[in-house]
């Protein structure tokens, strides 16, 4: 497993690097534009300055969270796997099996999903920080910061973020299932493709249906609910995602060794 | 010895492999030859355990071919295979990484018999360099079966020679080695038996200094003859068929 994870390092470690680096760099820039703006007079021009870092500083950030995450979880793995299936998967030659093959490209995003996680998180805290000092003039960044950190809502933050690492593992084993479910059907590629974007809506649409039956059979589904401020979680669901998706790893996993044919 | 017993393989409606019986056995280099399409690189494929979708059986040693068995055949497909990151010395590495057999000192006094720099990137080398670096890494695995799928494709005449030369130095008292070609003529020196297929099945096979002495002629003219002589039936088949 270790020399499969290292073989996905080395496939992905530039590109890995350059979003790490544009992370800590949005965090860091920010920082300077901060300290810079408190040298400034307080007359309308540094005022106007001031709002545009504002602005700027919580798209930069919302942008670091709301999709360099995402992405990096789960685009890495879907990446890795439809190139290993295509006609280059060298990983295929060795004497591996699929199953670790496979995992191994999870655990890849899951890694990847706790690095970035804990880079953008570390920079929210410490824009959190600094921003509260200048609460008055840094409203809309505050504002927005408070969303993802607050001192006070820990394992609020702690359920958001594991079901975001869940939501998007099991995001990305649907697309690989999806893509094994249309390689398996279908000879040409564009047919594989078009059948891949079919299996995915099914495979969505099956989820949506159990989940529907799963709630209906649980009557007394408010109990399992915890309350949360920011956003309501629900344990069953959760655990549902996670039985969903080692089925489709199973699924992903039985079909690939099938049909892995990479020549 | 690698037993392939009544094997098949079908894509769709066409048939790669049609009962393919035949028993590799060690300590002898195998030429595959036949025309494009008759089945050869789908017989490379299954016997290294990369095709599932077959019936009949497939066994090396008594073992049934898989993924466990990759660990003990070495198999060079006929596409370039290899990821973008990849250097030539990297290749190495991802050898080394999945194959205990791989000997990492020999692969590189390969790729330096090729005059290859281990510091160029696999994307900036042309096709024949790469077709080397391929060609080094899966023979210097010591590996009981080595499978090379077209291994000249892409490679210039001194390379070719060069590859000739690795293949004849090769220890191979406990290997079977298989060369499939479209090009016999090339391999004719560093073979010592031969396959011929068409239409995925075995139309002649032999030891081929006896095939020479039987026909009184090179194998790549048997070849030849043989084949033109299946093109000649297939069209008057086709002439009566029209009448």
């Amino acid at each position: 497993m270790v020399k499969l994870l290292k073989n996905e390092w080395r496939r992905y470690h530039m590109s890995l690097l350059i979003i790490l680096i544009c992370t800590v760099g949005i965090a860091v820039l920010l920082g300077i534009c901060i300290a810079i703006v408190r040298f400034l007079p307080e007359d309308e021009t540094s005022q106007s300055i001031t709002m545009l870092i504002s602005n700027v500083g919580s798209m930069s950030v919302l942008s670091m969270l709301l999709l360099l995450v995402p992405y990096c979880a789960y685009i890495y793995p879907v990446i890795s796997y439809a190139t290993d299936v295509s006609k280059k998967g060298m990983v295929f030659l060795t004497p591996t099996p699929v199953w670790k093959v496979i995992l191994s490209k999870v655990l890849f995003g899951a890694g990847v999903y706790i690095v970035t996680s804990l880079l953008t998180g570390g920079s929210v805290w410490l824009l959190r920080q600094i921003f509260s000092e200048e609460a008055e003039i840094f409203e809309t960044v505050e504002e927005m910061l408070l969303i993802f950190y607050s001192d006070e809502d820990v394992p609020d933050q702690l359920m958001l973020w594991l079901s975001g690492f869940i939501s998007l593992l099991h995001a990305a084993l649907m697309i690989m299932a999806s893509i094994s479910l249309g390689r398996f059907v279908a000879m040409s590629t564009a047919a594989q493709v078009i059948l891949a974007i079919v299996f995915y809506y099914l495979i969505s649409m099956i989820e949506g249906l159990l989940q529907m039956l799963i709630a209906l059979i649980i009557s007394h589904r408010d109990l399992f609910d915890w309350s949360f401020e920011l956003i309501d979680i629900n344990p069953v669901d959760l655990i549902f995602q996670v039985i969903y998706a080692a089925i489709l790893y199973v699924v992903c996993v039985c079909l690939t060794d099938r049909k892995v044919n990479i020549t | 010895m690698l037993q392939l017993e009544n094997v098949s393989v079908r894509y769709g409606a066409q048939v790669a492999l049609d009962g393919f019986w035949y028993t590799f056995l060690p300590g002898h280099i195998y030429g595959l030859i036949g025309p494009n399409g008759c089945g050869k690189s789908t017989l490379m494929k299954t016997a290294a355990g990369l095709l599932k979708n077959y019936t009949g059986n497939v066994t090396w040693c008594g073992q049934k071919v898989s993924t466990a068995t990759k660990a003990q055949i070495a198999y060079l497909p006929t596409h370039p295979v290899y990821y973008r990151y990849m250097s030539v010395e990297d290749m190495g590495a991802f050898y080394e990484d999945f194959f205990k057999d791989f000997d990492r000192a020999e692969y590189r006094r390969m790729i330096s018999f090729f005059g290859l720099n281990p510091d160029v990137k696999m994307t900036d080398m042309s096709t024949g360099m790469v077709a080397k670096v391929r060609v080094a890494a899966t023979l210097a695995r010591n590996a009981g079966v080595i499978l090379l799928d077209e291994p000249l494709n892409g490679i210039d005449l001194i390379g070719q020679d060069q590859v000739r030369q690795i293949i004849l130095s090769l220890e191979r008292q406990n290997k079977v080695i298989i060369i499939a070609s479209h090009m016999f003529d090339q391999l004719e020196a560093v073979c010592d038996h031969v396959v011929m297929m068409n239409t995925g099945k075995v139309i002649m096979h032999g030891d081929l200094q006896s095939l020479r002495q039987q026909y009184g002629m090179s194998v790549s003219d048997l070849y030849r003859s043989t084949y033109a002589q299946m093109v000649q039936m297939m069209q008057m088949m086709g002439g009566m068929r029209r009448w």
